[in-house]
C-alpha cells in the first residue's frame, strides 16, 4: 500500500514514514502542500495522511486539491489542535480524523482497514485517549 | 454585549488565540519526541528479533541511535523554550502596571505570533534595536494591554502580508519618555482600528499613526500615571 504523509514538521513526517515502512507500507512524505501535490502528480498513492493545519494550506483544502489529481486517493486527517470545528469538518466529510500525537498502532489499524476496502477502523478512539 | 464585557471578552480571546497556537506547537514537539522514541523502540525490537533468529546484520546502528537521541534532546529544548515564552506571557497579568521594556515586549509578541505568520507564509521579526541603553526605552504601563495592542497590529499586518513577506517591528525612544513601535509593512487605510482597538489604545495611553508612503504604523506608548487607588469595596 502506497502512502503519502504530509506534515510541515519534517522530522515528524519523515519518522512516521520510516515507522510505517517498518510495518510494511511504502510511505513517502512531504513537508508542504506544494510538495505533496508535486509527488501526487508524479506517482500514484493509495492513501494520503494529512496534517490539518499547515502553512499556506489547510488539510481539507489540500485534500480537495489532491482529489482533483488523484480521484481514487483516500485520506486520513491528523490534527494537533483538538479543535471541535476541525474534527467535525473532517468527520462530516466521511474522513478518519486522528489527534496528535498519533498512536502508530492506531494509525496502522486505520490504514489496514482502508487497505481491506473499509472506510476506516470502526473504533472511533483517537488512539491516545483524547477526543477533539 | 456591553463595553466592559466586550473588553473582557477581547482580552480572553487574545489569551485563547495565543494559547491555541502555543499548544499546537507543543503538540508537535511531543509528537516528534514520541515518534522518535517509537522508532528507537522499533529498531531495538528488530535487532532483538534478528539476534534471536541469529540473522546477520541485525545489530543496532549506534550512530543512528545517537542521531535519534539528539533529536529528542532538541525537541526538549524547543519545548522548554516554548514553555518559557508561555510562562512569561502568563505573568504579564500579574500587575496592572509595571516597568515595561517595549523592545522586550516586541520580542515576546514576535515569538508568540510567529506561528500565525508562518501559517500564511509570512516571516515575523524584530529589527535590531539601536545600540546604547538610552536607545532602549522603558516605561511604566500595563504589560498585558501593550502586548494585546501589539498583537492586534501584528495580526492585521500578517493578514495583509503576502506569501514570503517579512513583517518587522522596531522599537525606539520617543519624546518625553515615550517609546515608539513601528510595524511595517502595514495595511495603511484598512480598518483594524475598530472601536475595540481604539478603546485599547486609549486604555494603554497610546496613539497610532499610519504612514502611507512607508506602509507602516507607529504606536506611541506613553508612560502611565500613578495607578488610581482602588475604590472602597472594590
Amino acid at each position: 500500500m502506497k502512502l503519502l504523509l504530509v506534515d510541515d514538521e519534517v522530522e515528524l513526517a519523515s519518522t512516521l514514514a520510516e515507522r510505517l515502512g517498518l510495518r510494511g507500507f511504502d510511505a513517502k512524505w512531504a513537508s508542504s502542500g506544494d510538495e505533496a501535490i508535486r509527488l501526487a502528480a508524479a506517482e500514484s498513492f493509495d492513501v494520503a495522511v494529512l496534517d490539518m493545519k499547515m502553512p499556506g494550506v489547510s488539510g481539507l483544502e489540500l485534500k480537495r486539491r489532491l482529489s482533483e489529481i488523484a480521484p481514487s486517493l483516500r485520506f486520513i486527517l491528523i490534527t494537533g489542535h483538538g479543535s471541535v470545528s476541525d474534527f467535525m469538518a473532517g468527520q462530516s466529510d466521511g474522513l478518519t480524523c486522528l489527534i496528535k500525537p498519533v498512536n502508530i498502532e492506531t494509525l496502522t489499524r486505520h490504514l489496514r482497514a482502508l487497505e481491506q476496502g473499509a472506510g476506516g477502523a470502526d473504533d472511533p478512539d483517537t488512539g491516545n485517549g483524547e477526543h477533539a | 454585549m456591553n463595553p466592559a464585557d466586550a473588553e473582557l471578552y477581547d482580552g480572553l480571546a487574545f489569551i485563547g488565540a495565543v494559547n491555541a497556537s502555543i499548544s499546537h506547537e507543543l503538540k508537535n514537539v511531543f509528537a516528534i519526541a514520541s515518534e522518535t522514541s517509537g522508532l528507537m523502540g522499533d529498531l531495538v525490537e528488530l535487532a532483538q528479533e534478528a539476534a534471536a533468529a541469529r540473522t546477520e546484520g541485525g545489530g543496532l546502528d549506534m550512530d543512528r541511535f545517537a542521531v535519534l537521541c539528539r533529536r529528542i534532546n532538541e525537541q526538549m529544548r524547543r519545548g522548554n523554550g516554548i514553555l518559557k515564552t508561555m510562562n512569561r506571557f502568563a505573568h504579564s497579568v500579574d500587575e496592572p502596571l509595571a516597568e515595561v521594556d517595549p523592545a522586550d515586549t516586541a520580542e515576546l509578541m514576535v515569538r508568540l505570533c510567529a506561528r500565525f505568520a508562518a501559517m500564511r507564509g509570512v516571516k515575523l521579526e524584530c529589527a535590531a534595536p539601536p545600540d546604547g541603553a538610552a536607545a532602549r526605552p522603558a516605561l511604566t504601563a500595563s504589560p498585558f494591554d501593550l502586548e494585546h495592542l501589539l498583537y492586534r497590529c501584528l495580526r492585521a499586518a500578517i493578514a495583509a502580508a503576502g506569501d514570503g513577506d517579512t513583517v518587522t517591528v522596531s522599537t525606539r525612544p520617543g519624546a518625553d519618555g515615550a517609546a515608539l513601535w513601528t510595524v511595517a509593512p502595514y495595511p495603511v487605510g484598512s480598518p483594524p482600528f475598530g472601536e475595540r482597538t481604539a478603546a485599547l489604545l486609549a486604555r494603554a495611553g497610546a496613539a497610532a499613526a499610519e504612514d502611507a508612503a512607508a506602509r507602516s504604523l507607529t504606536l506611541t506608548l506613553r508612560p502611565a500615571g500613578p495607578a488610581a487607588p482602588a475604590a472602597p469595596g472594590a
